[in-house]
């Protein structure tokens, strides 16, 4: 074994099994060492290969606008994390499912992470309902709230009141700056729809902001 | 919709509500008559700036950090991951075939074929040797047989000797 692949050997951190080492030793002295340009198809194919780099450079691309996503549709840092951890955990999974070409996997990761979202804010809502005689959530209000920042509480208490298609059509075009198509894409409507979410959401958030305008954008 | 056709108030404060204050960032097709409609209208620089205000709120909300710990947990699942994946393709492979012994492995054993060829001929030779020296024997007297018997075995181990050295002690079992 050359010194090249010893060292990607060790980099990749994972021993393999004896009768698959030798092709796999041979496909990496003929493949480059994965980079940070590499691209994601590229990427998640060398991981259904075994490498474990990848992963490693998948995970530092990827993880931060999807734990982004999730904070900002949940609103809960831990339960936020586990939406990440799921997300990128589904995509090991399928790594050998993976069709290069057929989808953006920025765009599958996102749809993918907004899904497990709905599902905990739809648990949520049931099991809110079983709980009537509970008083209502703390976080609505503002003076209850614990956050150190209060412009920041009535931001996210404002976001938090939106329906969660406008919630997230907001969080695809304005924080993550994604297209109309791709936008559509991940929250599987069409692109008119986007626009009419987007419209809806920003103008629910317009008016519920309108008295703490001051406030929210003192310096 | 190009520059030449204007844009009206309505879609203007409509487009900027739904893509915010940045026009770059409005559908291609509506960016060159929302530019002219800009230059012109103050009701329409007043809704830009509406939008931007919306954009600057919405920035304070900053997306976290990943923790370390949520980065080690995902690199975890990915490892876990791929040990599973390569275990299900071990699985999956075909079993190796046990090799198959031919008949001279069978007979001979393993090794060079021509092995047993030369423990053979140096069997010959010794046969051939002890019969000379047995009809030899004949014709001298009692008294000689002895010495002759005792060359004989001399030669034989000799043979053998030589055998053990060209092939080894298992050339002769």
């Amino acid at each position: 074994m050359s010194a090249a692949t010893t060292a990607l050997a060790g980099l990749h951190g994972h021993a393999r099994p004896d009768h698959r080492r030798k092709g796999a030793a041979m496909a990496e002295i003929a493949t480059p060492a994965v980079t940070a340009e590499t691209d994601d198809d590229t990427l998640i194919a060398r991981f259904a290969n075994g490498d474990q780099s990848a992963a490693r450079i998948l995970t530092e691309r990827h993880i931060g606008r999807v734990l982004a996503l999730a904070t900002r549709m949940l609103r809960d840092t831990t339960e936020a994390e586990d939406v990440a951890q799921e997300t990128m955990l589904r995509a090991w999974r399928n790594a050998e499912k993976w069709e290069t070409g057929k989808a953006k996997f920025s765009t599958w990761l996102h749809k993918v992470a907004l899904n497990l979202c709905y599902d905990r804010l739809r648990k949520r809502k049931s099991s809110s309902l079983d709980e009537v005689a509970e008083p209502t959530d703390d976080r609505a209000s503002v003076q209850q709230n614990m956050e150190a920042d209060e412009r920041l509480a009535l931001l996210k208490d404002a976001m938090e009141s939106l329906p969660e298609r406008q919630r997230a059509a907001i969080q695809m075009r304005h924080f993550e700056e994604r297209g109309n198509d791709e936008t559509a894409e991940i929250l599987g409507v069409t692109v008119e729809a986007v626009e009419s979410l987007l419209s809806r959401g920003r103008r629910a958030l317009r008016d519920k902001l309108a008295g703490q305008r001051a406030l929210l954008l003192e310096e | 919709m190009s520059a030449n056709e204007m844009m009206i108030l309505e879609d203007f404060e409509e487009r900027a509500l739904a893509y915010g204050g940045d026009i770059d960032n409005w559908p291609v097709e509506d960016r060159a008559a929302a530019r002219a409609l800009l230059a012109e209208s103050q009701a329409a620089q007043t809704a830009l700036a509406e939008a931007n205000a919306l954009d600057d709120m919405l920035d304070l909300w900053e997306g976290p950090e990943p923790s370390h710990d949520l980065l080690s947990r995902v690199l975890a699942d990915a490892a876990t991951v791929s040990g599973e994946m390569q275990v299900t393709a071990q699985a999956a492979a075909p079993a190796s075939k046990p090799a198959r012994i031919g008949w001279r492995e069978r007979l001979f054993g393993g090794g060079p074929v021509f092995r047993p060829g030369l423990a053979l001929a140096a069997c010959l030779a010794l046969g051939f040797a002890m019969g000379a020296n047995f009809e030899e024997g004949a014709l001298v007297p009692i008294a000689d047989t002895a010495g002759a018997e005792i060359g004989m075995i001399d030669f034989a181990f000799a043979m053998e000797d030589d055998a053990d050295l060209l092939l080894g002690p298992e050339a002769l079992l």
